[in-house]
């Protein structure tokens, strides 16, 4: 058994030197991209094109020459060209990812460059390969490429009017659940979540270094009033219905408000600068609350047979327990189009020495998002954002010529969407809207955007979907009307707004 | 578990009929309906677990004070002697043994506390209920 192990062991390495030197024999070129702000770099790639996307600020090494940095969804995208028969290699660590292409020879008078690209190992990327390929996950592996691997986030409206997807960026305009993470752009692997009162002071003690600055790297998530309320009476009103609601309204938006916190550290690990966004999320009304759905359930919930014993009630109310329990998870399933309404900001700071005396804000992020049930067929969607002091990278100038480093400017925008949405067995539809108001760098840009899709079942597996969007610059003249017009056929509804 | 409790009221023959008031504390606590039942006739002391009970009413409404009336006690005088019982239960849809305090109050005008106790659930439920013995004077 151990020599069987130590020969598999040896092959297995055999086989790695091989690869290696294989690896090394041709023009391979490595690019690494850092994190500086807790982000996870994502990899993509599609029709030839491999892409870094990264949110915030970044560090970045190696072959950045050979790669066009750009501007979009709110993100630096490094981009280059893979030829036919190249391959490439994705490490992700921690906030980092190294991407590593082996170019293949391009003999005179070849042919542009084709569809196929070769992977480095046999193992291929999943479909969503931004996901597979990010480096989220933090144990190091290879990825590899693939003809599929090209299922890239859809474009938001906002950083590109002309080629986007409406519907997602009208729903990415929803209140975050951590607003002070969105403001400051990162996505923190390890998010402080109190359950108590001893837990948050802990928290608490933990943020000041010896010299009572903030630590950098925080991050907290809490709902405090249902921490610190455990004593309180009106928690108890949490699923009032009736007069004792109009009395006790405010009970449920209460328990159900987070606040966010988090820091970030400055561009570079010399940098002191420190970023702090403190953010409130409140939800003012959840049809498809499932405390609320369990706590209306519950209390029509009545003793039966006052002479009962106490035994034979308890026995009854863990059955009523579990039933409430199920009708609530298979009603929140249930409802598709809930009716809600929530609220969310967080303003964010800035220190240019990193000490929390001379923090002063600088701007922040606000939004509204609301959703009205129409019977069991329609929602009305609305979606409001505003934000200010955001570093957003220079759409001119991305990169500094000099020193290579990315450009960032100062943009405040403000975003108003909606949509509705129909859903039914055999027909589905949409209409969305959107208004764009940014100033980037000083440069206003305001435009609407508006578009439409229908979908008929038209047999079993069989759906027909038109869809018209407008972009800003097109005619809405009936030829241009007609030009941005497109249908489809398919197996699968796409328009579902449940997805089925 | 600290339920049951017996306490005693006094009422007034010339203040009408009381009325009672159920709250219940407790951050992760879903109480169910609460109901109130009479005993059928008068009880002697100490036999408050034994007597036969009836239904007065049934309430959603915690926090709020309700008559103590119903087919069997239309005046004050109705109530002399007997026992009057009441239930509630408490679950919680999160934590099996969340923690509660249950205040009971009933009275002609202000509202006399009768029952105060607190408690976990077991296994996410709880039964509360108690028995208050009226005199009439």
């Amino acid at each position: 058994m151990g020599t069987f192990v130590l020969r598999s062991a040896s092959m297995v390495f055999a086989l790695i030197l091989a690869s290696t030197s294989l690896v090394y024999a041709q023009d391979q070129s490595c690019l690494t991209i850092t994190s500086l702000d807790g982000s996870t770099p994502a990899v993509n790639y599609e029709s030839n094109q491999l892409k870094v996307q990264v949110q915030g600020r970044f560090k970045q090494e190696g072959a950045t020459g050979e790669y066009t940095v750009s501007a979009g969804n709110g993100a630096v995208v490094l981009s280059r060209d893979l030829a036919a028969g190249s391959t490439y290699s994705v490490s992700p660590a921690g906030n980092s990812v190294k991407v590593c292409v082996q170019q293949a020879p391009q003999p005179a008078g070849a042919t542009p460059p084709g569809p196929g690209v070769t992977p480095l190992t046999a193992t291929p990327p999943s479909s969503s390969s931004s996901a597979a390929a990010s480096a989220a996950g933090g144990a190091t592996s290879t990825e590899t490429a693939s003809k599929e691997a090209g299922t890239a986030k859809p474009k938001s409206c906002i950083d590109d009017k002309i080629n986007c997807d409406l519907g997602a960026t009208i729903e990415s305009l929803t209140a975050p659940e951590s607003p002070a993470f969105t403001v400051l752009g990162v996505a923190p692997s390890e998010v402080t979540r109190p359950t108590s009162p001893a837990d948050f002071s802990t928290f608490l003690v933990s943020a000041f270094d010896e010299q009572g600055h903030f630590q950098s790297g925080l991050a907290l998530d809490a709902a405090p009033f249902l921490l610190l309320g455990s004593k309180q009476s009106w928690f108890s009103h949490y699923g009032d219905t009736g007069p004792s609601n109009r009395k006790y309204w405010w009970v449920r938006p209460l328990a159900r408000t987070t606040i966010s916190f988090g820091t970030t550290k400055g561009a570079s690990d010399s940098d002191p600068a420190l970023r702090v966004a403190m953010g409130v999320r409140i939800v003012l009304y959840d049809e498809r609350d499932p405390r609320l759905l369990y706590a209306r359930c519950i209390r029509l919930v009545v003793v039966p047979d006052v002479n009962a014993t106490p035994e034979e009630m308890i026995k009854r109310l863990r059955e009523e327990r579990e039933r409430c329990k199920q009708d609530g998870i298979k009603k929140a399933q249930e409802i598709w189009n809930a009716t809600s309404l929530a609220i969310a900001g967080a303003p964010t700071w800035f220190s240019k020495d990193g000490s929390s005396s001379s923090l002063q804000l600088n701007g922040g992020g606000y939004w509204a998002s609301g959703a009205v049930r129409i019977g069991t067929t329609a929602q009305i969607l609305a979606h409001f954002r505003r934000r200010t002091g955001e570093e957003v990278p220079d759409p001119n100038n991305p990169t500094d010529p000099t020193t290579g480093q990315p450009n960032f400017v100062i943009q405040s925008s403000t975003f108003a969407g909606g949509s509705l949405r129909y859903g039914s067995a055999v027909f589905n539809g949409r209409f969305d809207g959107l208004y764009v108001h940014k100033k980037v760098a000083g440069v206003l840009d305001t435009y609407p955007e508006f578009g439409f899709g229908l979908e008929r079942k038209l047999a079993e597996n069989l759906y027909l979907d038109a869809s018209y969007r407008y972009a800003p610059g097109t005619k809405l003249t009936s030829s241009g009307f007609l030009s941005n017009l497109k249908w489809n056929f398919n197996k699968v509804p796409k328009l579902s707004p449940t997805g089925k | 578990m600290p339920f049951p409790t017996l306490s005693n009221m006094q009422l007034s023959s010339t203040a009408g009929l009381p009325d009672i008031l159920l709250s219940i504390r407790g951050s992760l606590i879903d109480p169910t309906t609460y109901t109130l039942a009479v005993s059928d006739g008068q009880v002697p002391a100490g036999g408050e677990k034994t007597a036969h009970y009836i239904r007065l009413f049934d309430s959603p409404n915690f926090d709020a004070r309700r008559q103590v009336s119903g087919p069997t006690v239309a005046t004050v005088g109705d109530l002399a002697g007997r026992v009057l019982k009441w239930m509630v239960g408490l679950t919680s849809l999160t934590k099996d043994d969340a923690a509660y305090e249950m205040i009971v109050q009933c009275g002609q005008g202000t509202l006399d506390t009768q029952a105060d106790e607190s408690g976990n659930l077991d296994h996410g439920v709880e039964f509360a209920h108690g028995y208050i013995r009226v005199t009439v004077g």
